[in-house]
């Protein structure tokens, strides 16, 4: 029974694994579909991204009631950054002009673009645990904030440069 | 929804026998304002054409109605009223419907400073009065909340009204960061500069729940600047110098305050053309503590050039040869450990730390000039190069002590 069904999760393709972490999401598999399915996407990881943001600012805002000089500086280019990103995801929402409907799309890259997505929709939620992880060892104050902080910023960094490559990629379809 | 949005069929429709008056808010009087109240309570009629960048609120009886964040042109004509029955009642012809207020979607900047100057109670110098500037970014982000509290709760209708409020609660944060760095700290006002970025952030940290709840949000805090009264500026420099020379102590700290005197003392006699070149080369890199007052007596004695002779170190971990380096930038030979020039001030050298306390020494230093630890350069048994604070030899393996 274990057998079968892990099996069959290891069946299940990229796009099966976007559609479960994005309901409504219908997948690259038509060229009209690209549109609907990128502005799910992206309101699917600002959403997130906000959610995270507000974790972050709480941390912030615990670090000033302790008056920690020492990691509020650190803290405020968390914030900044993660504000940032969340910024960058919205805004070219705004910005987008739609895919030609002539614009054949091949398949390798159809597959590279469906990796980007998934490597963002997997690395969000991490991000989100850590953020919580972050605010509790700030507000029981065990010494790890430190550590913590500097590994978030790497995810951080990471997940940027994987949404830049993507929206690279995406603004290359697009009709101006 | 209250307000339809116009369909190009019903747009412009519905001119009544008073006639339909079209609002919108000027871009050319828009600016930095927050908010901008529509001169006259809207009536059954009218239009109101809501842009990109801008939300309109409608307001009656201390309560948002409606807000519209989607640009159009929205007429009154179109209402759907039955949602609202006691609205409908009162909407009768020239009856007012209510109140409409513009509202900016994007970020803002402002100025905050303290037309009166801070009073800082500092440890160091009793009060003291600071002048404090910088600039914030903010942005409505709850245009419901923004309305009910400025308009309804407190009455403003001007937008100048919230702006010089939400200065005012930057300043009064900010008085609180201050003071709070201050008893839990123990920063004094000449720590400040050093920690403005910091300041910066608690700022924030303190401001964004603050004004979160009149739907603004805080963005960024910049460009903060402290202005001291000259007296408290004069010595921040001094200890400025004084931290660079590593000097903790308050003893050092005198003798290189008598130092700072005797040496304007000294540029005053060279300027009425008095023994030239007098100082130069007088170790005061040396880090003080020692003899202070001799040197100084032999600065101002004519003839001084051979002060440096005269010199002999209170204490021999101090003991710099004298014209151990060449000051990079006008070749004055300067004391071995000296962190700056004592002719021209440029920086000498790069540093390392001292094991003990982590102070920074000039490069070369076989003590250090904050705590006198003495700093190992090289192996007492193979004479190989030793990284300050090394436990081991890198080469024999000898236990360095
Ligand atoms: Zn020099
Ligand atoms: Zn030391
Ligand atoms: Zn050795």
């Amino acid at each position: 029974m274990n057998d079968l069904r892990s099996k069959v999760e290891e069946d299940r393709g990229i796009v099966k694994q976007i559609e479960l972490l994005i309901p409504g999401f219908h997948g690259y598999r038509e060229r009209e579909d690209i549109r609907a399915a990128d502005s799910l996407l992206r309101q699917q990881l600002a959403n997130k991204m906000k959610e995270i943001n507000s974790i972050f600012e709480q941390c912030r805002e615990e670090l000033g009631r302790a008056m920690d000089l020492t990691l509020i500086s650190n803290m405020g280019n968390i914030v900044k950054f993660s504000r940032l990103i969340e910024n960058r995801i919205r805004h070219a929402e705004q910005g987008y002009t739609g895919i030609s409907a002539d614009f054949r799309i091949e398949e390798e890259e159809l597959n590279t673009l469906y990796e980007w997505d998934l490597a963002l929709l997997q690395t969000i939620d991490p991000i989100h645990t850590m953020a919580g992880e972050l605010l509790n060892s700030i507000l029981v104050d065990d010494g790890t904030a430190f550590r913590k902080m500097r590994i978030l910023k790497n995810t951080l960094n990471e997940f940027n440069s994987t949404l830049n490559k993507r929206m690279t990629k995406i603004a290359g379809l697009e009709v101006t | 929804m209250l307000f339809d949005k116009k369909t190009p069929t019903t747009n412009g429709s519905g001119k009544s026998m008073l006639g339909a008056t079209t609002f919108m808010w000027d871009d050319a009087a828009k600016g930095d304002k927050v908010m901008f109240r529509i001169p006259r309570n809207i009536i059954w009629n009218d239009n109101v054409v809501v842009r990109e960048d801008e939300y309109a609120v409608f307001f009656r009886d201390g309560k948002v109605l409606t807000v519209l964040d989607k640009a159009g042109r929205y007429g009154l004509s179109s209402l759907n009223i039955p949602v609202l029955t006691e609205l409908q009642r009162k909407v009768t012809g020239t009856q007012p419907v209510a109140e409409v207020y513009y509202v900016q979607r994007r970020e803002l900047r402002g100025k905050f400073g303290s037309a009166e100057a801070f009073t800082f109670r500092d440890q160091d110098f009793g009060m003291i009065r600071l002048r404090i500037f910088g600039q914030f970014a903010y942005k409505v982000v709850d245009p419901v909340q923004f309305i009910t509290q400025f308009i309804g709760t407190k009455g403003f209708s001007e937008s100048d009204n919230v702006i010089s409020w939400l200065k005012d609660e930057v300043i009064m944060q900010l008085n609180d960061a201050l003071g709070e760095l201050k008893t839990q700290k123990q920063l004094s006002a000449l720590d400040l500069p050093a920690y403005l970025e910091e300041i910066e952030q608690i700022l924030l940290s303190k401001l964004e729940p603050d004004v979160g709840e009149y739907g603004i949000k805080i963005m960024r805090i910049a460009g903060l600047n402290i202005n001291f009264p000259e007296d408290v500026q004069k010595s921040i420099d001094e200890r400025a110098g004084i931290g660079a020379l590593g000097l903790t102590d308050q003893k050092q700290k005198d003798a290189y305050m008598a130092f700072q005197a005797g040496k304007a003392m000294r540029d005053a006699a060279k300027q009425e053309g008095g023994a030239a070149g007098a100082g130069a080369g007088i170790g005061v890199g040396m880090g003080a503590g020692m003899g202070m007052g001799m040197m100084m007596a032999n600065q101002m004695a004519p003839g001084a050039q051979q002060a440096q002779q005269a010199q002999q170190p209170a204490h021999p971990q101090q003991a710099a040869p004298p014209g151990g380096i060449k000051c990079p930038s006008c070749g004055t030979d300067v004391p071995t450990g000296s962190k700056f020039c004592i002719n021209c001030g440029a920086k000498i050298g790069g540093g390392m730390s001292c094991p003990k306390c982590n102070a920074e020494v000039p490069k070369g230093s076989r003590f250090c000039l904050n705590c006198g630890t003495k700093m190992v350069t090289s192996c007492p048994q193979c004479n190989a190069e030793l990284q300050s604070g090394a436990k081991f030899c890198p080469d024999c393996g000898t236990k360095i002590e």
